[in-house]
């Protein structure tokens, strides 16, 4: 097992290096660069070629790659044109916020789709799944902004239940119990209307898996045995149909830090997402590709946690 | 008499949905009695595991007991609830089916599909259940049962997983073992050792069997009575040499026509013409009639009823009519 995550690992060198050239491609074909937009007759153009000079910009594109690789492996991730920050002084002050909203996404997506998958497979065709079904595809067709705004116009601006933005109460000064309490009134909005698409996708999901399993002949055996209808659905039926949910918890997992770009933005959410947004509005590029790589790198790593979890769960996959 | 232990009667199963009803089983009778193996035989879809699945209560979700009796010791199988149920099935009934590679739990280990049913029947301890299925794994022959019993279902082969069926259905002894095409599966000489290993359990238990099969060889085998089944019901009954001496349905004796023998010198492997009817278009009259040799002009028009021909030998065709009328006589 040792062996294998370490190959998977070593496996992965190849693979972020080809995204990283990709994403350098990308963000280098997009004519000009950060400080284009600053060109105004009131700033001096001097000024904007020193600055161009000072963050390598007038380098060839390749220079600048091998720099950018170079300082990455260092763990040095450059300095953003925008605001002049350390990169990751910028991430780590976002990825806290991302990263809890995208936990509490999960939570509330699988608190919501297992029940409710499972309800409907016990009850197929019946009023109250096909209810579940339309619902399921409205979900699916909504698109986020969209569902972001109607939250904030129904819940926040009609009801006032939730805040429409921030992450918490500011000037509030809440610590503790209390503060958590704020940061869960906070992400509850985004964090349901994030969790409403991925529910109604895992309900269909689970929906189809759960009645696909109860047709297995090991379930008719183990009717009769005699087990209980309870007992036979737990340990024989459930545990088969939501053994394929580890491989989208893998994936959720390596999403957690890409963010939700829209809700974010719409939401006003200090996360990871938000600033991929601002920093590709601004092509403030060494932002862009760190937020980037981080992206590709926890996929990766959900992938390969996912895969792990698999082999631990079911008997018939072994990886040594 | 001998004693009867399970008793069917006038068992009609249908699938029903919005449109259609589909009668699966259409009426059928059977007795098998203590330590006694009775075989169920005929072509594929005549209703053979609809009716060994009613007796589990174990259809699938679109069929129903519409009609009939299954009484087993005394009691009435259609009239229990599914709790009552629980306590019945793999207790005093248990079952066996074909597909063994598909029939254990691929992610549960054998030890853990082998001690539910133990610990649900028996109330034994964790401990005292796994001796148990170790005793029973070694009894149905199966080597390293310590081992195997931490093993999963894909590390073994298809005899071996039926052994361990088996050994899951006799580990609380029970009084009928329904097996459902056990060794249809199953390689010729993995299949002469699975029969033999029921027959050597059957003793030792003194359990009665209700084996479903299409393959003649095994009943003469295993059975000491038969009965064959066509499109839903019951065309003849009787004791094992008798049916294969004198088969009496015209069906019965196509089917023991198609089996090859060396003695006799067959230039081309008989064959019943035409197909089974399916059950939503089964003739008027004999349902056997469009494929019969000998069918006569009443045979299109009103249904045979059973007709005992001799004590313990019932036949449903009009060719035999008369002779019960003699016998009776
Ligand atoms: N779930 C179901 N829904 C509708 N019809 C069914 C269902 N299961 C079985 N049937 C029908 O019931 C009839 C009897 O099926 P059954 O499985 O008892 O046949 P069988 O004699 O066991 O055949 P085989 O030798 O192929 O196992 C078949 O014609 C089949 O089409
Ligand atoms: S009743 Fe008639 S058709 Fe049916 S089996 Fe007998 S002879 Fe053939
Ligand atoms: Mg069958």
């Amino acid at each position: 097992m040792g062996k294998y995550i370490l190959r998977r690992l070593l496996g992965m060198i190849p693979v972020l290096f080809i995204i990283s050239v990709l994403l350098f491609s990308l963000v280098q074909a997009v004519p000009g660069d950060a400080f284009t937009q600053q060109l105004n007759p009131h700033v001096d153009h001097k000024y904007i070629e020193e600055m161009r000079e000072k963050f390598g910009l007038d380098k060839s594109p390749i220079e600048q790659y091998f720099i950018w690789l170079k300082n990455f492996m260092q763990g040095e991730f450059g300095i953003s044109f925008k605001n002049k920050l350390p990169v990751s002084e910028l991430i780590s002050d976002r990825v806290g916020n991302t990263v809890f909203l995208a936990v509490i996404t999960l939570i509330i997506t699988y608190l919501l789709a297992i029940p409710i998958g499972i309800y409907s497979a016990n009850r197929p065709y019946t009023l109250m799944d096909n209810t579940i079904t339309t619902f399921s595809f409205i979900g699916l067709s909504l698109p986020t902004f969209f569902g972001a705004l109607l939250a904030i116009y129904i819940f926040s601006f009609n009801l006032e239940w939730f805040p429409s933005s921030g992450t918490m109460t500011a000037g509030a000064g809440y610590t503790g119990f209390r503060l958590l309490l704020d940061k869960l009134h906070h992400v509850i909005l985004p964090a349901t209307t994030l969790a409403v698409l991925s529910v109604a996708s895992y309900t269909r999901y689970i929906r189809s898996s759960v009645l696909e399993a109860k047709r297995q002949d090991y379930v008719r055996t183990a009717y009769a045995k005699g087990l209980p209808r309870k007992v036979v659905m737990r340990k024989h039926v459930l545990r088969n149909a939501l053994m394929p949910l580890i491989t989208f918890f893998g994936l959720d997992l390596g999403s957690l830090f890409a963010g939700a770009v829209l809700t974010e933005t719409v939401f006003t959410w200090p996360g990871l997402g938000r600033l991929i947004f601002e920093s590709t509005v601004n092509r403030d590029y060494p932002v862009m590709m760190a937020c980037y790589m981080i992206i590709a790198i926890s996929i990766l790593l959900g992938n390969l946690i996912a895969d792990i979890l698999y082999s631990k769960a079911d008997p018939r996959v072994r990886y040594d | 008499m001998a004693d009867t232990l399970l008793e069917v009667k006038g068992l009609k199963t249908q699938f029903i949905s919005d449109k259609s009803r589909i009668p699966a089983v259409d009426g059928v009778d059977f007795n098998i009695h203590r330590g006694e193996t009775l075989a169920l035989v005929g072509e594929s879809g005549c209703g053979k595991s609809i009716t060994s699945l009613s007796i589990m209560r174990l259809i699938p979700e679109n069929g129903k007991i519409v009609e009939g009796k299954i009484v087993f010791e005394g009691e009435d199988l259609t009239k229990k609830s599914e709790e009552e149920m629980y306590h019945i099935r793999g207790n005093d009934i248990a079952m066996i089916f074909q597909e063994p590679m598909t029939s254990l739990n691929p992610v549960l280990s054998i030890g853990e599909q082998l001690t539910e049913g133990i610990i649900l029947h028996q109330k034994l301890t964790k401990q005292q259940a796994r001796s148990r299925a170790i005793e029973m794994l070694k009894l149905v022959g199966i080597p390293r049962a310590e081992e195997i019993m931490d093993e999963y279902p894909h590390q073994l082969s298809g005899g071996m997983r039926q052994r361990i069926m088996i050994a899951m259905a006799m580990s609380s002894n029970p009084k009928l073992l329904i097996a459902d095409e056990p060794t249809t599966a199953l390689d010729v000489t993995i299949q002469a050792q699975i029969l033999e290993l029921m027959k050597e359990l059957k003793e030792k238990f003194d359990t009665s069997i209700l084996l479903i099969t299409h393959d003649l060889g095994v009943v003469a085998e295993m059975a000491d009575r038969v009965v064959v089944m066509y499109a839903g019901q019951v065309v003849e009954e009787a004791d094992v040499h008798t049916l294969f001496e004198k088969p009496a349905h015209p069906y019965t004796e196509g089917l023991m026509k198609s089996v090859p023998t060396l003695e006799k010198e067959q230039k081309r492997l008989y064959s019943i013409r035409g197909i089974v009817p399916s059950p939503d278009e089964f003739p008027k009259g004999c349902r056997f009639a469009p494929r019969c040799d000998q069918a006569m002009e009443e045979c299109l028009h009103a249904q045979p009823d059973l007709y005992e021909i001799d004590a313990g030998h019932v036949v449903r065709c009009f060719l035999h009519k008369t002779k019960e009328r003699e016998a009776k006589a």
